[in-house]
């Protein structure tokens, strides 16, 4: 009985000692460990190190067969990527040659000019760019999305008018875009309209087609974006085709417009 | 019986630096072993001696606190705890053998970081949950992993130390 409360005493003075000592903060018990304890740690430290390198090496080895594998496995997976890609390049190459564009990057030299001024109600507008600068009537005006506007008018000694493709003058080539393309030549009827006009019925324009350039005497480059057909009528009496286009070209939004000089 | 304890104080600081020292640059995924837990686990199943078994437990937590925690009280008050409830535990249910051992080492280790947790709570207002569930298991895995190899490397002769 006396040797269990001496018992109880111990414990309940050894928690107020630990407690005590946890208030007091281990600091200076703590730096006579380190102090005494550096030289051993060192020891146990330097064999770690050396004992981790010799796992490391074998942890390495597995690391590069996991490594191996997962490359093996990436290189099957980018051939059969490979492979597909030249599936989608010799149709790219097929779709190329139906439509009559080289593959090749395009070697067109243009100059740059900005929009000066637009007379909607006689489908022309003016850029900063004229003779001093080599502008020559007839050449191609495009956007830099490969849009074509229309082609140069008149020529001033520093700028020129661009008759857009709504103008009565212009007349354009134009086909769907299609494997077996649908061709024929789009009139501007003034007052920012534009007509394709067909006398075979039978060919295949739809609303929603869209329209791109053809070659044409070396007018325009091939594939030049030009429109959308919004409206197609068929008149069989007359044996025509007659459709609505919408341009792709929006002078409100454009500032910057290119001049093919040579394509 | 001096000899014994003397044994057990040099035994557990150089343990401990060992764990500090060594064992941390073999951590497998972040997960080290406390081998200053597992020694006095193994003394308190081993031995019947009552005074080494309470002396390896307060010096244990010591050095833990001074290396480890840097807040003297904090291992000691645990393995207290840990020991306490190992003692009564073995009243109720006496497993004993090599299987005993590994099933009280499992229970206890996996009962370490979740006693000290709560303990911190003496010594901060605001106690840091620092272990996962991953890191208990994976470190009580790692201890029976250890004294199997012990186990089987050992003589016959010290295989008692690790018999419950």
């Amino acid at each position: 009985m006396k040797n269990n409360r001496r018992k109880w005493i111990a414990a309940v003075l050894l928690v107020m000692l630990v407690l005590g000592l946890s208030r007091l903060g281990a600091g200076p018990i703590e730096e006579i460990f380190y102090i005494a304890s550096q030289p051993f740690y060192r020891f146990f430290d330097y064999l770690g190190g050396k004992a981790s390198g010799l796992f490391g090496y074998f942890r390495d080895q597995q690391m590069l067969i996991i490594e191996r594998d997962d490359l093996a496995r990436e290189k099957e997976e980018l051939l059969s990527e490979l492979a597909r890609l030249s599936d989608y390049c010799l149709e790219k190459d097929e779709l190329a040659e139906v439509l009559g564009t080289e593959s090749d990057e395009l070697d067109w030299r243009v100059m740059m000019g900005k929009i000066t001024y637009v007379n909607a109600s006689q489908d022309w507008i003016m850029i900063n760019l004229g003779r001093r600068d080599g502008v020559e009537t007839g050449q191609p005006v495009i956007t830099s999305n490969h849009v074509l506007a229309g082609r140069v008018g008149q020529v001033y000694e520093r700028q020129a008018e661009v008759k857009l493709l709504s103008h009565a003058d212009s007349l354009v080539k134009v086909k769907t875009v299609d494997v077996s393309p649908a061709v024929s030549f789009l009139q501007g009827k003034g007052g920012l309209r534009t007509v394709l006009q067909s006398a075979d019925l039978t060919q295949d324009f739809k609303v929603g087609d869209d329209l791109v350039t053809d070659v044409f005497r070396d007018e325009y480059p091939a594939n030049l974006l030009v429109g959308q057909i919004v409206q197609v009528e068929r008149d069989e009496v007359r044996s025509m085709l007659a459709a609505q286009v919408m341009p792709f070209f929006d002078w409100s939004t454009e500032r910057n417009l290119f001049i093919l000089e040579d394509f | 019986m001096i000899m014994s304890r003397v044994f057990l104080l040099i035994g557990l600081y150089f343990l401990t630096l060992f764990q500090l020292g060594f064992w941390s640059h073999l951590a497998i995924d972040g997960v080290w072993p406390n081998l200053v837990l597992l020694a006095v686990l193994l003394v308190a199943l081993s031995s019947k001696n009552k005074g080494l078994i309470w002396l390896a437990a307060l010096w244990g937590g010591f050095l833990l606190d001074i290396f480890y925690y840097h807040q003297i009280g904090l291992a000691i008050l645990t393995f207290i705890i840990l020991i306490s409830l190992l003692s009564l535990s073995r009243r109720f249910f006496a497993l004993e053998g090599m299987m005993g051992t590994l099933i009280y080492l499992a229970v206890f280790s996996l009962a370490y970081e979740p006693v000290r947790y709560i303990i911190s709570f003496i010594f901060t207002s605001s106690p840091v949950l620092s272990f996962d569930l991953f890191f208990l298991v994976a470190q009580t895995v790692y201890h029976l992993v250890l004294v199997l190899i012990f186990w089987l490397i050992l003589p016959v002769k010290f295989r008692r130390i690790f018999s419950a």
